[in-house]
Order: structure tokens, then C-alpha cells, then sequence
């Protein structure tokens, strides 16, 4: 097997659930999550001389990530799969609405940049200074993107997270 | 809690480098254990994700990734390299048979040339025999069968014409080559 075939055999064993999972979570969708992580892996084979060079494997996996998702996203105009809508108010659902979500469909209410942020941080296992990278913004902009993410997901999920409140936090908190 | 403080906590939540003074006071807020407990749940449901790829999915991969996966197959590659090698046997072949058709008619040389085996069969004898016929030949600057106009002319050996002549006129035995 030639070097490069055996990079990117490695690269995609150790990351391809990673990038599935974090485009099934994105999407909601596993076929399309499948076809978007075989799309990654495919410009990964073309490019894995670029990443002998870069040497963050992860930061460039999800670089390709992204610019796949957008890729995706002009051609099928799908509003759920940007990472690079910065409307923090877009498709959040009013909190006081909402009785109980399960995670996915709570993440589903997150607005795209933050639900991007808050996957790649927790599917992928970026740092902020990576997802910064990857979603073009700064290291503040991920750290607030990422704590707006969870102060929503918070409220979405308040009754599953009643467990860990005690008497005193019932009332909730943001 | 204000979010300043939910900011830090989720930051060094996250591992991330925050500053100890912010973040001593954001700890110390009552809610704090309870947030830094919620961000866990969090990412524990989130990464409790079991689901995988299809089988498809797995297939399709593989056969992308194995070596030479990603290139086109062999036959596919050959198909150009052949499609040019025939191309050029196809122009070669009709070049010949333009060639064989043509030439015939515009170098007499040449025919005469081939007919000098046969000029020489009834001689039978050798070199020896050759030699007679060709000093019996008488010397004729203008052979019939070659154009005086013919570009080729000037260059062509000499024997050439002149064998043919001996054979044909000095041996003169019995015409077999008629």
C-alpha cells in the first residue's frame, strides 16, 4: 500500500464515526450524514499531502468538514447544515415553550452557528482554537458561541436535567 | 449567575485557559457546581451516541480507500494509450498501401530490380556466368523503360539497369521469363 493510501486509511479509521456522528447530529439525517462523511473522506485521499504539511489532523478533518457541509448546503439549500450562519437568533426555539426535547431534537433548535460550535467541541473533540479555524472566527466567538449553545440546551432540556438540581436550583437558571 | 461568569465556567469546562481570579469567583456562585454537573450531562448524552455508518457505507470506503481505490482502473487508464497505438497501426497500414500502389507505377527502377533474379535463372552458373553477360551488354544511356524526367534517375547505381538488360537481351534463352 502506498503512503498516502495508508494515511488516509488511518485517518478515516480513526475519525470517520467522529465526522459521521457529528454530521448526523448536524443533520439529523444519517443517510445524508453518510454521504457527507464519504464526501470528507474522498477529499481527504485527494489532499492527504496537505496534511503531512498542516500536521493538526483533527482542526484539517473538520476543515474539509465544513467546506463539504457548505458545498452541501448550496446545492440542496438546506438551512439546517451551515456552520457559517452567524444569526445567533435563527431557528432557537422560545425556551418557555418547550416541556421536554430529547438531545437531538433540542440541538436541532440550536442556531446554526452555535450548534456547529457546540458539535464540534463534543462529537469532534476540537479545541477553540480549532473550531475557531473552522468556522472563521476567533477563539472569544467559539467561547461564546459554545456557552450560549449550552445555556439553550439547558432550557430545552430542563426536565431531563431536573435530576442534578437540587431543591434550592429547581427554579432553573440563565 | 451573569453570563460572564457562565462563559468562564464553560471555558474551563471545555479545558480551555481561563483566567484563576474569574474563574475563583464564578466558581464560588451558587449555581456553578449545579452548571458545571448540567455541561457534563450535556456531553456525556452527546457522545453517548452509538450509532455507526451502514454497510454500504463501508463498502463503498473501503473500496475507495484500498490501494488505488481512488484511481481509475487499470482497463480504464489503457483505454487512451490503446485507442493512440491502434490509431497509429491504422495509419501506418494505409500509408504502406498507398505506398504499394503508387510506387509501382512511378520508379521502374526498382521493378527492375526485382527482375533480376529472374534475369539470371537461365544463366545458371554463378557469378562467373554473370560476368560474361555483363560485359556482353552494350552500354545504353537511355533504357526505354526509365523517364528521362524521373527525379529519382541521377541517383540510382548503375548496375541496376544494367543488369537488367543482359538478362534480357544476351542470354536470350528461350524466353522463360516471357
Amino acid at each position: 500500500m502506498a503512503p498516502t493510501d495508508t494515511i488516509a486509511a488511518e485517518i478515516f479509521e480513526r475519525h470517520h464515526v467522529a465526522v459521521f456522528r457529528f454530521f448526523r447530529r448536524l443533520t439529523g439525517r444519517p443517510e445524508v450524514a453518510e454521504d457527507l462523511t464519504q464526501e470528507v473522506f474522498l477529499r481527504v485521499v485527494k489532499g492527504v499531502e496537505q496534511y503531512r504539511v498542516m500536521g493538526r489532523e483533527t482542526g484539517w478533518l473538520f476543515q474539509i468538514a465544513r467546506r463539504v457541509l457548505i458545498d452541501h448546503h448550496r446545492q440542496h439549500l438546506d438551512t439546517t447544515v451551515s456552520l457559517s450562519d452567524t444569526d445567533p437568533e435563527q431557528a432557537a426555539a422560545p425556551a418557555a415553550q418547550v416541556v421536554a426535547f430529547g438531545l437531538q431534537e433540542a440541538v436541532n433548535r440550536l442556531p446554526n452557528a452555535e450548534r456547529a460550535a457546540f458539535l464540534l467541541r463534543e462529537v469532534g473533540g476540537l479545541t477553540y482554537g480549532e473550531i475557531a479555524d473552522v468556522c472563521d472566527t476567533t477563539e472569544d466567538g467559539v467561547s461564546a458561541r459554545l456557552w450560549r449553545a449550552r445555556a439553550r440546551l439547558r432550557q430545552l432540556l430542563s426536565t431531563r436535567l431536573d435530576f442534578l438540581r437540587g431543591p434550592r436550583n429547581q427554579r432553573g437558571t440563565l | 449567575m451573569n453570563p460572564n461568569h457562565l462563559q468562564i465556567l464553560s471555558r474551563f469546562f471545555d479545558g480551555e485557559t481561563v483566567d484563576p481570579a474569574l474563574l475563583a469567583e464564578s466558581l464560588a456562585q451558587p449555581e456553578a457546581a449545579t452548571y458545571l454537573a448540567e455541561c457534563a450531562a450535556l456531553r456525556a448524552w452527546t457522545r453517548e451516541d452509538e450509532s455507526r455508518p451502514s454497510e454500504r457505507f463501508y463498502e463503498a470506503m473501503y473500496r475507495m480507500l484500498k490501494p488505488g481505490g481512488g484511481r481509475r482502473p487499470l482497463w480504464r487508464r489503457l483505454v487512451r494509450p490503446a485507442l493512440a497505438a491502434s490509431l497509429l497501426l491504422v495509419g501506418v497500414a494505409l500509408g504502406y498501401g498507398y505506398r504499394s500502389r503508387v510506387e509501382p507505377r512511378r520508379s521502374t527502377p526498382e521493378a527492375a530490380v526485382e527482375a533480376r533474379p529472374r534475369a539470371m535463372k537461365p544463366a545458371v552458373g554463378g557469378p562467373a556466368q554473370s560476368e560474361s553477360i555483363t560485359r556482353q551488354t552494350p552500354p545504353d544511356p537511355a533504357p526505354p523503360t526509365r523517364p528521362a524526367a524521373s527525379p529519382r534517375a541521377p541517383s540510382l547505381p548503375v548496375p541496376v539497369a544494367h543488369l537488367r538488360f543482359a538478362s534480357w537481351r544476351e542470354t536470350g534463352r528461350g524466353g522463360e521469363e516471357h
